[in-house]
């Protein structure tokens, strides 16, 4: 990619997310995390999912004139496939008992997309010559090649565009190893998790740590789908909410020492992993990503 | 041109509204689970694009792509009810091109969705003892696709499924040939094929809506149910 298409994909993600940090700001001032002034690991998931849309839209105007040069249509669909689901969805407990009383009907399909709608109604051997300028030789193989890949229009995409994840591939592994896997590892969070242990003990529920609880739930609720399907029976829903919600309760009278040590465990290794990584940081610095004044 | 480019990423920007993925339990007597809002977790959801039909007009791009809207948001606790970012990809696209989607939208783990069975219309030997769900892992160090990760998410999900033959199996080996999606480069990568598609139960149980909120239950489970703490 040359240096001028990255300036200025960067240029339009500054000025697009000078709106959006009004937005992200009230969702982040709970997640005051060290690592909440960078984006790319997952602090500020939202805004980072408006980069990632910022960066379709200019891989799709890419992808759209490379394929009106080889002379065939296409409607750009930045952001297909992303899931939207309504937030503030009220449940008791966590969810899980009322999700079993939805309709179980399949979702409503979402239609084709414009570009998948075209290449379906094409002849086999006209969909063929489509998709390979799309998407590369072998683009039906599971065992596509690279090679095979590089030249089409999507490839060309995405050698031309520079992306987020890229600029923050090469500390996603170690954050990864030094800050998240270290978490429950802390001696505070490790005494923590014995105390909300006791504490969900006195109140009936035998569990070392929350994921155990959690998947107890998960098995409950498998239980039932296995027994009944699609169809089961409001009482017995109604047996697991009131289990859930209960459990839920104690949990969260026994959690708050622990979501404190968790909270600090982390505040600490991510204090630690800036300070060793400050100038690779850098790059991440929330402020070059979002909200950026034009001059 | 880069400048009109540049002015319509800006004009539909500038009017997009993005609805956060995620669901927040707000009940009056009940608990506030989310006190954030998501867990922070990305999932990229891999649904084959191949064209194999199996019994009863199935065809296989489109009953994966339903098998990933069902887990992203369907029947039961799915992915996104439990706080997780969810992208399904395209049917009409290849390997590289999701693989590259996945990379580049910063996937914590790609799921690659299949079902079993090729271009086998209709198999009268089917039966339950040679059917079943089978993942795919990939033991070499270039490969994110490891077996255990293959053998936990075969362990949530294959308890669903009619045939008793659950396996996870080794790449490009006797039960599948070479598959790229296997070197995805995420931190994890699971390659279901999800049942045969090659008798009627099987089908009957991959257009069933009831089951697919299993791999919800094993991205939650191999994560450790992290917190909605952003």
């Amino acid at each position: 990619m040359s240096t001028k298409r990255t300036l200025v994909v960067t240029a339009v993600l500054g000025l697009v997310f000078g709106s959006v940090a009004a937005v992200s700001a009230q969702r982040t001032e709970l997640a005051s995390l060290p690592m909440a002034q960078y984006v790319g690991f997952g602090h500020n998931i939202q805004a980072e999912n408006d980069i990632y849309m910022a960066e379709e839209e200019a891989r799709e105007a890419i992808v759209e004139e490379c394929m009106q040069d080889a002379g065939f249509m296409y409607w750009p669909e930045a952001g297909a496939g992303v899931i939207n689901v309504p937030g503030n969805t009220s449940a008791r407990g966590i969810g899980l008992a009322e999700s079993l009383r939805d309709d179980p009907a399949p979702l409503a399909r979402k239609d084709l997309s414009p570009t998948d709608a075209y290449v379906e109604q094409l002849a086999a051997s006209e969909r063929d010559v489509y998709l390979t300028a799309l998407h590369g030789e072998d683009w039906d193989s599971v065992s596509q090649s690279p090679e095979a890949f590089s030249g089409s229009c999507k490839a060309k995409a995405f050698d031309e565009v520079t992306t987020l994840a890229q600029a923050m591939r090469p500390l996603r592994d170690v954050y990864a190893t030094q800050v998240e896997d270290q978490v429950a590892r802390q001696p505070g969070v490790v005494v923590a998790t014995k105390e909300w242990s006791g504490c969900m003990s006195d109140a009936g529920y035998d569990y070392g740590q929350p994921s155990d609880m959690f998947g107890s739930l998960d098995d409950k609720a498998a239980d039932l789908i296995a027994a009944w399907g699609s169809a089961i029976p409001s009482d017995k829903i109604d047996a697991l909410e009131e289990i859930e919600v209960a459990t839920i309760d104690a949990f969260e009278s026994c959690n708050i020492g622990l979501a404190r040590a968790l909270f600090e465990a982390r505040t600490e290794l991510e204090q630690r992993f800036i300070e060793a990584y400050r100038d690779d940081l850098e790059v991440l610095r929330r402020g070059m990503w979002i909200g950026v004044k034009q001059p | 041109m880069r400048l009109l480019r540049v002015l319509v990423v800006l004009a539909v920007f500038s009017s997009a509204a993005f609805v956060a993925l995620n669901v927040t339990p707000t009940g009056a007597a009940e608990y506030t689970w989310n006190t954030y809002p998501t867990n922070g977790y990305k999932i990229y959801l891999s649904p084959s694009s191949q064209g194999n039909q199996g019994c009863n007009g199935y065809v296989e791009k489109f009953g994966a792509r339903d098998i990933g809207y069902e887990a992203a948001a369907g029947y039961g606790n799915d992915l996104v009810a439990r706080g997780y970012f969810v992208k399904l990809g395209s049917i009409s696209s290849s390997i590289n091109s999701r693989m590259l989607e996945s990379e580049t939208w910063n996937a914590r783990m790609h799921i690659a969705i299949h079902t079993n069975a090729g271009s086998t219309a209709c198999n009268s030997n089917r039966v339950a003892s040679n059917a079943g769900t089978w993942t795919i892992y990939e033991p070499s160090s270039s490969s994110n696709a490891t077996k255990a990760l293959a053998e936990h998410m075969r362990y949530y999900v294959a308890g669903a499924s009619p045939g008793t033959n659950d396996i996870a199996c080794r790449h490009n080996t006797s039960c599948t040939t070479y598959i790229s999606e296997m070197y995805t480069d995420v931190p994890y990568v699971a390659y279901y094929e999800m049942e045969f598609h090659d008798w009627p139960t099987g089908v009957s149980f991959i257009r069933s809506a009831t089951w697919q909120w299993r791999i919800g239950w094993a991205v939650d489970r191999w994560f450790g149910y992290p917190p909605n703490m952003y």
